[in-house]
């Protein structure tokens, strides 16, 4: 191939792409060659000068990390010259360099001290007086520093300034003197913090909650993923000796987080051990939830089934699932409601949002984490990653610092607001009119790409055609048009809270038509993207928790769309009286009222019975991210006493109502899934294991019909458009504040013993 | 004897009348035109006649081509060929900058200074040409934050320059349009390396870039950029005015020109000494600059800033060319030209002792060995200087100045060990003693009482 390099490093001879470093050569060959200040999210600095190697031909030792590999290269990595060089440098990092290791929350996973045994002398030549700065300085909320153990690789500055690309730590001083620090002492504050602390090779920045917690040997890592939003990233949870969950580290998946992840995950572990986790279940005697066994709790939750299903028939019962379970409890949930109790009543907690069934989302939303990065345009549509997906905020920034462009349509994106290209602040009632304007100026500027495929063109004309413009806004609305015809790739992001709004009950087909006419069809990758908030709001969608044939919603059981013959009520992890107001009659009138949670709840305080369930740290099971990247957790502790998964729960209710499910178990659960659901086809539980699994498009021939529903899109009335100067008075801004609900309903919980830095 | 008149603008001594006909000021005429730094003078003397003829009589290919042929190096160091730097520059649109390195912070080198000061439009004007060679429209000075006065000077003269159409757009009528900025660095010698120049002058942290890409296809702004030295660019109207044959008359074979000599240290008159480059050490600290002060006699020399290797005080030295090639040949460096001259009551230990000190205060941080290395050092060098060195520091200095040199990031790193290597070459027995003995071998401090705790 041509644009490979042939070179020999340590008498072995291996081809290596162009423009690829001695580093990464040596690293793919198997060769170990020492880093510190090198880090593959950032550009090379070449400053600690720890990778230095022999190069032939050259007069002195280059730099690994940042010497880019030649045909011909002739490389050395342990020399005498290559390890004189790295002895050097490993020495003069220790001289100034405290003997606090016995003290250090690093010690033992310390880049410092592992090449200091490799490349350290047994003895130290330096005799003067080291160097004192100051120690133990708290930089912020979350943030410790010590500067006599920093070895200035700047990873933690380029972090803010590269990837972050906020005001953050920066160095202070020069030479023997430099030392991190902030802008006039301003406190480091950053919902991305935490990822210093991981990213420094030694132990000058650690994190409040972890320090002084554990001793690296002591923990134990188990894969997961973060329960936090619906971007999923993946973790490691670390806990100690086996018995407490002292951190989450990164566990880098290039396709979801990159290697980093944001403060609300990285510190949300607080909960698992929270002291207010509920460790019985509950059952309401007089009036009041009194602890009782499990036995009883059951007893009692079966004996009200049965009667109302003889008094009222099943169609009396209804479910409520969350959105933060695993798939395989969604499931059961599922048959439980469905097949058990034979009641069509079933719903999760937002009810949907979304005009499209699970399946018409699987096939118009293209749009992946991954695919941001190859985006040369990005259009926001009512979106603010800060807050609802964190970490997609990073992703956002990566692309756009690779020269994408971004349009904000919708109130202010939050931290991404200052990037964008092109604001068109319309409020929510308005986001289909201005998409409408968008793709109609596109047809009259004769640049949109459906033009190409005569059927598209045809479908865009006939609804878009004549579409108005109207004066108002026509500015944005032109430079929107022309950014969206030039972009080769584009990705298209709304949030799933901006459906809620009954004007927007069109929008999804006016977004698949803008994608139509942007060229993003067939792009995989780029094109359309629902983001969603809560961890596994898409997989809820994708397991069908939705109202069977004549089946009451979420709305409807709540008794928001009126009186209901409801009954008896199951709730899997969901708070849904958050979203009515507290005297709700029909919750009230409930003659049995399930809930099961990790914690009391307003929803739960009403009920008839609380069941205590298990973390997503204490049990298996896959996660559905908004992309549609099916991912495994594990267990990393057993479940806290007196608790138990929602999913022994629920197998235990349905074999005491006589149905013991022969498809018990997650793996089983997954597999079958894998069968039956076009959704996860071909999947399978144990490939899931690492890096998750997108789900397949659906999308059989390369030609799609353009169908029905889109066509049907309704006219927007353009000339309404208006520029929103100052508050949303819809709310949506509200909306977009709010963090995923585990935020709100377990996290702050956790707030007491330190849990979370925010 | 000099006597620093901080009122006149000449606060660097004339050199003496000398018979000598080669003897001439050129970049120095400032000497002897009084009011030189005024347009209107500079004028008169014939500026900006080679920006004209830059203008209406070459295209800018050709220009480049007229400085190659000249022979000019570059001042600030290296001695690179400034045409063949500026060829490098990629034919493409959009913009480009041409960056004057006014920085000068290495010890013992003080020409720019006095060119600033005195004759800013000839600065101003070989700037212009080099943009115009290059295709550039905007212009940088960055200058040393300590060179106020310069500073100030250069922003007057640009102000008058445009406001007689010398810079600005359409220069003299011909179409060409040409900005030049001052920029006042904050007082860090390694903004003088040029690649934290750029970040300097981006607004950044002076922290040297790494390179591939190099600044004539990214530099400033990620644009294709020439960096000079002042003197560079100030050598280069003259070219254009007299002709590269007329320039490559002076100099030697490889050296071509005529350099200011910044001569520092124990001499009668210090000062800058513009000769034709290729004159020997002997003629320029003996027969024009008095030889050495006090009577005394001459123990070593610096040749061409602190970064060059010590020269020993033998004939043999004294007669070598100051050129890039005839130094090198000594085993030292041409450099920035700046000549150090120290006596024979100088303690090498402490003169390197200051040099040494002056490495780690300007370390700027980022490379571990420069960061770390120079400190060190420098611990090892005072404890020796004050009495309580330790039998094994030489060996020790030696090695951790072979664990900088070449394992550094940048040159002031690799420079920073080059005074210990080249001293203890020439005079180890001074170290030696000082170890032994707790006190100087030579000079004031032999006389020092030994102190406490030294002598091993
Ligand atoms: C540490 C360091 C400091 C330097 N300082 C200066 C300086 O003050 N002035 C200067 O002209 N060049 C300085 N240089 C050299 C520049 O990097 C660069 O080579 C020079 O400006 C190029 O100009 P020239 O080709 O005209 O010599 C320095 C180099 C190093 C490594
Ligand atoms: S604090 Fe840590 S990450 Fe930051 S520069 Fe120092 S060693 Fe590197
Ligand atoms: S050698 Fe290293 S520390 Fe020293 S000035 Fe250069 S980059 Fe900075
Ligand atoms: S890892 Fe290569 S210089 Fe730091």
């Amino acid at each position: 191939m041509a644009d490979l390099v042939t070179l020999t490093i340590d008498g072995q001879r291996l081809q290596a792409p162009k423009g690829a470093t001695i580093w990464q050569a040596a690293k793919d060959a198997g060769i170990f060659v020492p880093i510190y200040c090198y880090h593959p999210k950032m550009s090379p600095l070449g400053a600690c000068r720890i990778c230095l190697v022999e190069v032939e031909k050259m007069p002195k030792p280059m730099a690994a990390c940042t010497t880019t590999v030649s045909e011909g290269m002739v490389v050395y990595t342990s020399s005498e010259a290559a390890e004189k060089a790295r002895a050097g440098v490993m020495e003069f990092l220790l001289i100034n360099h405290p003997l606090d290791c016995p003290i250090c929350d690093k010690g033992g996973e310390c880049d410092l001290q592992n090449y200091a045994v490799e490349y350290g002398r047994e003895a130290g030549r330096f005799q003067e007086e080291k160097r004192h700065l100051g120690k133990a300085i708290e930089l912020g909320s979350t943030i410790v520093l010590d500067r006599e153990r920093c070895i200035m690789c700047q990873r933690c500055t380029r972090f803010c300034s590269e990837i972050v690309q906020e005001e953050g730590l920066i160095i202070r001083e020069r030479g023997r003197l430099a030392q991190i620090g902030t802008f006039s002492d301003l406190p480091y504050e950053s919902q991305f913090s935490g990822n210093v602390a991981e990213m420094c090779p030694v132990g000058a920045l650690t994190s409040r909650t972890y320090r002084f917690k554990a001793r690296p040997w002591e923990l134990k890592h188990t894969s997961s993923v973060c329960p936090h939003c619906a971007v999923g990233c993946n973790i490691e949870i670390d806990n100690r000796l086996g018995r407490q969950v002292v951190r989450f580290m990164s566990r880098e998946n290039e396709a979801v987080d990159d290697g980093f992840l944001c403060d609300r995950g990285r510190y949300g572990h607080g909960f698992i051990h929270s002291e207010q986790r509920l460790s019985t279940p509950l059952l309401r005697k007089n009036g009041r939830l009194e602890p009782v066994g499990w036995d009883e709790a059951f007893s009692f939750i079966i004996a009200r089934l049965q009667q109302i299903c003889q008094q009222f028939g099943s169609k009396a019962i209804g479910g409520i699932a969350g959105t933060h379970n695993t798939n395989e409890e969604f499931y059961l949930f599922k048959r439980l409601i469905n097949d058990v109790l034979g009641s069509p009543n079933l719903d999760h907690y937002h009810g949907h949002f979304s005009s499209l069934n699970p399946e018409q989302v699987a096939t118009f939303h293209t749009a992946t984490i991954e695919g941001l990065d190859s985006a040369k345009l990005i259009v926001l549509v009512g979106v603010n990653p800060s807050v609802r997906q964190p970490i997609m905020e990073l992703r956002i920034k990566k692309a756009l610092k690779a020269g994408a462009k971004l349009i904000v349509i919708g109130p202010n994106a939050g931290a991404l607001e200052r990037f964008a290209t092109l604001h068109l602040h319309v409020p929510m009632e308005q986001f289909s009119p201005a998409i409408g304007a968008i793709i109609a100026a596109m047809i009259w500027r004769g640049t949109a790409k459906g033009f190409e495929d005569p059927s598209i063109n045809q479908h865009l004309q006939s609804v878009y055609g004549n579409f108005q413009t109207g004066d108002a806004l026509s500015h944005e609305i032109n430079r929107a048009a022309s950014l969206l015809s030039k972009a080769e790739t584009c990705s298209i992001l709304y949030d799933e809270v901006v459906t809620q709004k009954a004007a927007n009950a069109d929008l999804v087909r006016d977004l698949i038509n803008l994608v139509l006419a942007a060229g993003q069809f067939w792009s995989e990758g780029h094109g359309l993207g629902l983001l969603t908030a809560d961890n596994n709001a898409t997989g809820v969608r994708d397991l069908d928790l939705l109202p069977g044939q004549g089946g009451l919603s979420y709305a409807q059981m709540l008794g928001l769309k009126g009186a209901t013959h409801l009954k008896a009520l199951l709730v899997m992890g969901a708070n849904p009286l958050q979203h009515v107001q507290k005297q709700n009659k029909a919750l009230a009138n409930l003659e049995l009222l399930v809930v099961q949670d990790m914690f009391m709840s307003a929803t739960a305080e009403l009920a008839h019975v609380v069941l205590p369930v298990a973390s997503f740290a204490e049990k298996e099971g896959t996660f559905t991210n908004w992309e549609g990247r099916v991912q495994k957790v594990n267990v990393s502790l057993p479940p806290l006493q007196g608790t138990a998964p929602d999913a022994a729960i629920i197998l235990e209710l349905a074999s005491r109502l006589g149905e013991v499910l022969d498809i018990r178990t997650p793996s089983q659960i997954f597999d079958h899934l894998a069968r039956i659901s076009p959704l996860y086809k071909d999947m399978s539980y144990t490939t899931l294991a690492g890096k998750g699994q997108l789900r397949p498009l659906i999308r059989e021939a390369d030609e799609i019909e353009v169908p029905d529903w889109l066509q049907r899109a309704t006219l927007p009335t353009p000339e309404i458009l208006r520029q929103e100067s100052e508050e949303y008075p819809n709310g949506l801004t509200d909306l977009l504040d709010a963090a995923p609900s585990v935020d709100v309903g377990r996290v702050r919980r956790a707030e007491g013993d330190g849990g979370t830095a925010r | 004897m000099s006597v620093i008149n901080y009122k006149s603008n000449q606060i660097f001594p004339p050199p003496p009348p000398s018979g000598d006909p080669t003897y001439q000021y050129i970049l120095l005429k400032h000497r002897v035109v009084p009011g030189l730094r005024k347009l209107a003078v500079y004028q008169k003397e014939g500026g900006y006649e080679g920006l004209k003829k830059a203008l209406n009589d070459y295209q800018p290919g050709q220009v480049i081509d007229l400085v190659k042929q000249s022979g000019l190096r570059g001042r600030g160091g290296a001695g690179f060929p400034a045409g063949t730097k500026w060829s490098f520059i990629p034919k493409v649109g959009g913009a480009k900058y041409v960056c004057c390195n006014a920085d000068e912070s290495e010890p013992g080198t003080f020409s720019n200074h006095e060119l600033i000061e005195n004759n800013p439009h000839q600065l101003i004007e070989g700037i212009l040409i080099t943009c115009y060679a290059i295709g550039s429209e905007l212009g940088f000075i960055y200058i040393r934050g300590e060179f106020a006065r310069g500073a100030r000077v250069l922003e007057e003269a640009v102000k008058e320059a445009r406001a007689a159409g010398l810079v600005g757009k359409n220069i003299l009528g011909t179409g060409f349009n040409c900005e030049v900025i001052v920029h006042r660095g904050a007082g860090a010698y390694i903004c003088g390396e040029e690649s934290a120049l750029l970040e300097s002058l981006e607004g950044k942290r002076g922290f040297p870039r790494l390179r591939p890409p190099f600044p004539a296809i990214a530099g400033l702004y990620a644009r294709p950029t020439v960096i000079n030295n002042s003197e560079t660019l100030c050598n280069v109207p003259h070219i254009l005015r007299h002709g590269p044959e007329w320039y490559a008359n002076y100099g030697t074979e490889k050296t071509k020109g005529f350099r200011l000599y910044c001569l520092s240290g124990h001499v009668e008159r210090p000062g800058n000494y513009e000769l034709p480059c290729g004159t020997t050490f002997r003629k320029l600290i003996y027969d024009l600059a008095g030889g050495v002060w006090k009577g005394r006699k001459l123990k070593a020399l610096i040749p061409g800033g602190s970064s060059t290797p010590f020269l020993a005080a033998t004939d043999e030295v004294l007669d070598t060319p100051m050129d890039f090639e005839g130094i090198a040949a000594r085993g030292s460096m041409q450099g920035s030209a700046g000549v150090i001259v120290f006596d024979d009551q100088t303690c090498i230990v402490g003169a390197v002792l200051r040099l040494v000190e002056f490495y780690k205060d300007e370390s700027c941080g980022k490379c571990t060995p420069c960061r770390e290395g120079t400190q060190w050092l420098v611990q090892i060098l005072h404890r020796l200087e004050h009495g309580e060195g330790r039998p094994g520091d030489l060996e020790l200095l030696l090695n951790v100045g072979s664990n900088i040199a070449g394992k550094s990031f940048c040159l002031l790193g690799d420079s920073a060990p080059v005074p210990i290597e080249s001293a203890l070459k020439l005079f180890r027995e001074e170290f030696e003693y000082h170890i032994h003995q707790g006190r100087c071998m030579v000079g004031p401090g032999a006389n020092r009482p030994v102190t406490i705790g030294a002598a091993h």
